[in-house]
């Protein structure tokens, strides 16, 4: 079972490149047995926190502690863990079988133990028919898996993997991160996953860790990052389409919160429906979905989209539309924070462990 | 329709046979045929000796000395160029401050013509003044004429072909380095391999093709490259330098005995193929291709 002390421990990183600066004050911990996910935009400084944490890179400032030690100037083969690549990184002239064992010949395990280990691993990652071959004679998602298979028979607590299924096509992709989720359960991996695509962060995610240029945005349980945004970023980042933005004028008429401070109303598309009174809206463009249809729509100077089932009619030209008072969402309009005094106590989330869901 | 694109194609390849027939295949088959006679001298035309040349060379000592001399100038320019190409690779493969001012160092010797490295290098090996004289005599040892001794001049002649070829040669191995992933060194790095090892077991197979061009290259230039004999040694003292090469122009165009100079060329020849055959079939089984 899961523990929820920090396993993994990142204090105060920086790491500053010559122009630039990829990460500023990073702080946050992941727990042993838990699938955390590293999520944001391009270029936010998520890669360069994995090679920080695998020991590839240094940190210009700061601390990394591993069991409550500090690892900070260790090499990557001090750190106990195990990496998977975007690229894979498999050795071309190597086969399979060899690249699956590239580590344990290095590190000299002995020859019974290390045909043992291969045979379960292959075994496991529906690789025993091709241990002879070479990597540029399989396909990207068998490639995927001896990539995965290197990491897996280190037996090593932690395994982080940089975007590791972006080369993958969306079929391929949709089951591999099904059987990733399986296996990190089954192995009761601590697995650090970088990623830019929200589907994965919230499929396998019992924690997401959401940066934004250089910086931790927020923290959170897929579910809490999806119904309290913790600043517009995320509101905009995390959701297909994201949060509308609206500035409060443009929703007078409905149930806005009374705020005092300069502030901006967030709203899911699936949270906004038809009303009979409310704020009027004009429309501007419809996309059918299959089981919904995505609603374009302008209300005064804001631009917003609302999901309606198929089955529904269309809106009008000019239409109402309504929401529930809980689902909106206040930031501050100069700072971009979540303002949380106007959130609606939610039954389902306020007793909810912050970082782990699933076990 | 099919005829009209035969035209153009022989239309286009026309200009490049002609010079290549001219000036490398006829004149090869008329050396091998002008091997097969003898050298016409005055009144005396040219007769059929069959392999007469090739018997006068079993006897030669000249030709003798001159392959035992070539068969290691090859293998000790070879191997070291080769070895000493892969170390400076790897030296400025990194980058560090006056990574490219070093790199440049390494690349000079080549772009320098040989008979201007042979008149460097002269200076370096005149006894007396010379700079390894100068050296010498600084450690106290007796002043050494390396170009002129006979169990030196041989690697002294190797040394410059080394100078020259090395820098050249490592343009290639870095080249095939800066195609090695960098992923693969840190995925290595995980598991804890050391640089060493993974030199040997990454590193080395995938730059293998690079490593089979350029012994290719190596090979032809051990029996190619001798303008520095002519400056440097003329093949002396007492044919101590003498190779293969340089035999063939001496017999060929001082002594004019174009006859035997003609079957010399056809050793050189079969030499040359054979190695380069045999290099291609012997490496491909060992060689990563991607
Ligand atoms: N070696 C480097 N030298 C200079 N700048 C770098 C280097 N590596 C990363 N950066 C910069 O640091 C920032 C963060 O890069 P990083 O690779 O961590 O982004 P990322 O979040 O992984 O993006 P992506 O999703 O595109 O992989 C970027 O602005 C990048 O330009
Ligand atoms: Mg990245």
């Amino acid at each position: 079972m899961q523990t929820s002390d920090p396993f993994i421990q990142i204090d105060n990183v920086r790491r500053a490149f010559e122009n630039s600066i990829a990460l500023d004050g990073v702080s946050v911990s992941f727990e042993r047995g838990a699938f955390s996910v590293l999520l944001g935009p391009s270029g936010c400084g998520k890669s360069t926190l994995l090679r920080l944490i695998a020991g590839l890179d240094q940190p210009t400032a700061g601390v990394i502690w591993v069991e409550g030690k500090d690892v900070t100037a260790l090499p990557p083969s001090g750190r106990d863990l195990s990496m998977v690549f975007q690229s894979y990184a498999l050795f071309p002239h190597l086969s399979v079988a060899q690249n699956i064992l590239f580590g344990l010949t290095v590190r000299r395990t002995a020859k019974a133990d290390m045909s043992r280990r291969l045979a379960v691993v292959a075994q496991m990652m529906g690789l025993s028919a091709f241990l002879d071959r070479k990597p540029a004679q399989l396909s990207g998602g068998q490639q995927q898996r001896v990539a995965l298979a290197r990491a897996v028979i280190s037996e090593r607590p932690i395994c982080l993997m940089d975007e590791p299924l972006s080369n993958l096509d969306a079929k391929l992709r949709a089951e591999m991160r099904v059987e990733l989720r399986a296996l990190q359960q089954k192995l009761r991996l601590t697995v650090i996953y970088v990623t830019h695509d929200q589907v994965e962060a919230m499929t396998m995610a019992d924690k997401i860790i959401v940066m934004n240029a250089g910086r931790v945005d927020q923290v959170g349980t897929p579910e809490q990052i999806y119904t309290r945004p913790a600043s517009t970023f995320t509101a905009g980042f995390i959701g297909t389409p994201p949060m509308a933005l609206f500035d409060p004028v443009d929703l007078a008429g409905g149930p806005v919160p009374q705020v005092r401070q300069p502030h901006v109303i967030g709203l899911r598309p699936e949270d906004i429906h038809l009303s009979h009174s409310g704020p009027t809206a004009r429309l501007t463009g419809v996309e059918y979905l299959g089981a919904d249809r995505l609603i374009s729509a302008q209300a005064g100077q804001t631009a917003f989209i609302m999901r309606t089932p198929a089955s529904a009619p269309l809106p009008a030209p000019k239409f109402r539309f309504g929401w529930l008072a809980a689902s909106a969402s206040v930031f501050d309009a100069t700072t971009g924070k979540r303002l949380p005094q106007y959130d609606f106590p939610t039954p389902s989330l306020a007793q909810k462990d912050t970082t782990h869901e699933t076990a | 329709m099919v005829k009209r694109e035969w035209i153009y194609a022989w239309a286009l390849l026309l200009p490049a046979f002609v010079f290549l027939i001219t000036f490398t295949h006829l004149p090869a088959v008329q050396t091998l045929i002008n091997s097969l006679y003898t050298t016409p001298k005055g009144r005396r035309a040219a007769m059929f000796t069959g392999l007469g040349n090739y018997q006068q060379m079993l006897s030669d000592p000249v030709f003798l000395k001159a392959m035992v001399n070539s068969g290691i100038y090859a293998l000790v320019t070879i191997l070291a160029s080769i070895l000493l190409a892969l170390a400076m690779a790897l030296l400025v493969h990194r980058s560090f401050r006056g990574v490219g001012l070093m790199r440049m160092s390494f690349f000079t010797p080549t772009v320098l013509p040989l008979i201007a490295v042979a008149n460097i290098w002269l200076f370096f090996y005149a006894p007396g003044f010379g700079l390894i004289d100068q050296i010498r005599v600084f450690f106290g040892l007796a002043s050494a004429n390396y170009a002129g001794q006979p169990d030196t001049a041989l690697y002294a002649v190797a040394a410059v072909t080394i100078w020259k070829e090395a820098g050249f040669f490592m343009i290639f191995f870095l080249a095939a380095l800066q195609t090695v992933p960098e992923t693969l060194r840190e995925a290595a790095a995980i598991e804890g391999c050391s640089r060493w090892t993974f030199f040997r077991r990454v590193t080395l197979p995938l730059i293998m093709p690079t490593t089979l061009f350029v012994s290719v290259n190596a090979v032809i230039n051990a029996f190619r490259l001798v303008d520095h004999v002519f400056v440097m040694t003329k093949g002396g003292p007492d044919n101590a330098s003498m190779l293969l090469l340089y035999y063939i122009f001496e017999t060929g165009f001082r002594y004019w005995d174009t006859a035997y100079a003609g079957a010399l060329t056809m050793v050189l020849i079969a030499i040359l193929a054979a190695v380069g055959i045999g290099q291609f079939f012997l490496a491909d089984k060992r060689v990563h291709y991607r």
